[in-house]
């Protein structure tokens, strides 16, 4: 496939940020959220002036997915093509995806650009929207913690990113453990990644290239022996090739093995592929995590400890 | 194009084998036992230096466990090299064994689970056929006749490897009909997941074996559409499923529905019910030979033919 030659020459798409009186649909292309869960969501929305529509099958449940393939992809391919929704938001990961990722109305998303937001197992839908139409998306969500409190810099976050047309900084945060794994330098280039399991299932058929490339890892609960079969097969099947820096984010729910922990083989793997690496970023299934876009020019600050997403195509 | 394919003569008494360990830790308890059926035999048995080392959840280090193993193939003396046990960590060192040392004096890798990365590096890199399964006990460290004697046969013996379906096990229902006939290759689905795109062998006209243990639904979801649609099943000529162990269903789909969605439409023979892998009472069978899967008959024969 000549994606590399087709990457290049596609323009790259940035929907306009939302304005008050717009409407959102919900959509579930993976796992049944909770509802009170998303009537919360909704009502933040609609605090914003945002008009908050849901798909038809929004709460559906089919063994772990929301509703059988066809379903969740006909939610998420009415959104792109209803005229008058102008952002779909996942309304959680979990699992599935994947698995309506490349049949996505590609011509659809292209004819009347709109933003996707979410992320974990959404990572896929990301990776096949950059892919195939060079679409700009949001790595984020309204993220409670345990007892869902929404905190203020996760909402704010999450609201700049769909409403204003400003980028973001990110700093590192020292209480997240992967900032241990912060090198030095700089680098700038078009932010891509997510869900380290989802890229690494992605891999060979839906993953765009990270070639120059900021790529942004996050996961959750994945075991260590997991961690180290993905990178190893992401770096032996050459997908980090030509990579320019590592943004790590949350990584959360590990356990160690003795002294042997998940930072051990972030940075067994990346570091020697010479490039920086900034970690600590508040982006993630973690405390409070932020939303960054996908798609955008981004410059990663390893000394600084800073990572700048502009609204703007590289 | 290729390389003819190696197939390692059988062992025989009076010949020595080496035990490594090129993934986790085993219990040295239950590697003493091993040995002891091995020396049953009539075979002497070593071990590599690091057998019993920890390192994380490995056998030693990168460094020590992949020395103990080619130290094992370029030892003259050692007829076979046996993995202690799989676990996780052999994918790390598969693509730097000494192929060139193995193709000069041919024994067989024996080994599973997490050694599927091994042999698929061994065939893909070194055209070299192995012997997939182990001395495999229950829980309480039992071994089965079945698996002591098919063992036996795959290590020393020259007649082909003859494996009934058994309808108690769960991937029985997936038996479709029809016959194939190829190169079997494949093993622990979690490894031909982690070595696609860079160490899995190409598998068109291959009978693929599949045997998995403790994955959860997402996973063997997210690894089948991972292996369908990067296109590293096409042209496979057959599916012979082995033992799917310690799945739970969630809600009404089980690893069975997910695995006949995604293997049925391929079109070839499936045959399920395979008594190889994790379960109770495996097998052992040969990749990179030559085997004929009969679904209507509900058998898979693997030979020590090479094929190509």
């Amino acid at each position: 496939m000549a994606d590399g030659m087709t990457e290049r020459a596609a323009p790259v798409i940035l929907p306009p940020p939302l304005r008050p009186g717009d409407t959102v649909r919900f959509v579930s292309p993976a796992s049944t959220p909770d509802r009170a869960n998303i009537d919360k969501r909704a009502a933040i929305l609609e605090s914003w002036g945002l008009k908050v529509s849901f798909g038809d099958h929004v709460f559906d449940q089919h063994a772990y997915m929301a509703g059988t393939d066809a379903q969740r992809l006909a939610d998420i391919n009415a959104a792109y093509r209803d005229p008058h929704v102008r952002a779909i938001i996942a309304t959680r990961g979990g699992a599935g995806s994947y698995r309506i990722a490349p049949y996505l109305d590609f011509d659809a998303v292209r004819a009347d650009p709109k933003m996707l937001t979410g992320f974990s197992d959404i990572t896929c839908l990301h990776a096949m929207l950059w892919r195939e139409c060079r679409i700009v998306g949001v790595h984020g969500k309204l993220m409670g913690d345990f007892a869902d409190r929404i905190y203020p810099e996760n909402e704010a976050a999450f609201r700049a990113a769909l409403m204003t047309d400003a980028g973001m900084d990110l700093w590192a945060e020292p209480a997240e453990i992967t900032a241990s794994l912060t090198t030095s330098g700089q680098a700038e280039g078009v932010l891509l990644g997510g869900h380290l399991k989802l890229i690494a299932a992605m891999a060979g058929w839906g993953l765009p290239s990270f070639r120059d490339a900021i790529v942004l890892f996050e996961a959750v609960n994945m075991s260590l022996e997991d961690v180290d079969r993905t990178l190893l097969s992401l770096i032996k099947g050459g997908h980090l090739d030509g990579v320019r820096g590592f943004a790590i984010a949350q990584f959360t729910g590990f356990k160690s093995h003795g002294s042997f922990t998940v930072m051990d083989l972030l940075r067994e793997y990346l570091e020697p592929l010479g490039v920086p690496i900034l970690g600590g970023l508040a982006l993630g299934h973690g405390a409070n995590p932020r939303s960054v876009f996908l798609g955008t020019r981004a410059q990663l600050d390893a000394d600084a400890g800073r990572l700048s997403v502009f609204r703007e195509a590289v | 194009m290729a390389m003819p394919v190696i197939v390692p003569p059988p062992v025989k008494p009076g010949d020595t084998v080496r035990f490594v360990s090129p993934a986790s830790t085993p219990d040295r308890g239950m590697v003493e036992r091993r040995v002891a059926v091995l020396e049953e035999w009539g075979l002497n048995v070593q071990l590599g230096e690091h057998v019993f080392a920890k390192h994380g959840f490995l056998a030693g280090s990168d460094q020590q466990r992949l020395a103990d193993i080619n130290a094992a193939f370029r030892d003259p003396m050692v007829r076979a090299v046996l993995a202690t046990r799989g676990g996780k960590g052999s994918y790390r060192i598969a693509p730097d064994l000494d192929f060139d040392a193995v193709r000069g004096d041919p024994k067989p890798l024996v080994g599973f689970s997490d050694i599927t990365a091994l042999h698929m590096c061994m065939f893909k890199m070194g055209r070299i056929a192995g012997v997939h399964g182990a001395l495999f006990a229950d829980a309480d460290d039992r071994l089965s006749l079945e698996t002591t004697l098919s063992h036996k046969n795959a290590l020393m013996g020259l007649d082909p490897l003859r494996i009934d379906t058994d309808p108690d096990e769960a991937s029985s229902a997936l038996t479709t009909a029809g016959w194939a006939e190829g190169v079997l290759l494949g093993g622990n689905l979690t490894m031909i997941g982690a070595m696609a795109g860079w160490g899995l062998p190409d598998l068109r006209g291959a009978i693929l074996l599949l045997e998995a243990v403790n994955m959860e639904l997402g996973q063997v979801d997210r690894t089948l559409t991972m292996l369908t649609k990067g296109g590293h099943l096409d042209g496979i000529a057959g599916v012979a499923i082995g033992q799917f162990v310690g799945f739970k269903p969630n809600g009404p789909i089980t690893v069975i529905d997910l695995l006949r969605e995604y293997l049925e439409p391929m079109g070839v023979p499936i045959l399920g019910g395979l008594p190889l892998g994790h379960g109770g009472a495996p097998h052992s069978v040969y990749l990179g030979t030559r085997a004929v899967l009969d679904a209507d008959a509900g058998v898979l024969t693997s030979t020590r033919e090479a094929m190509i």
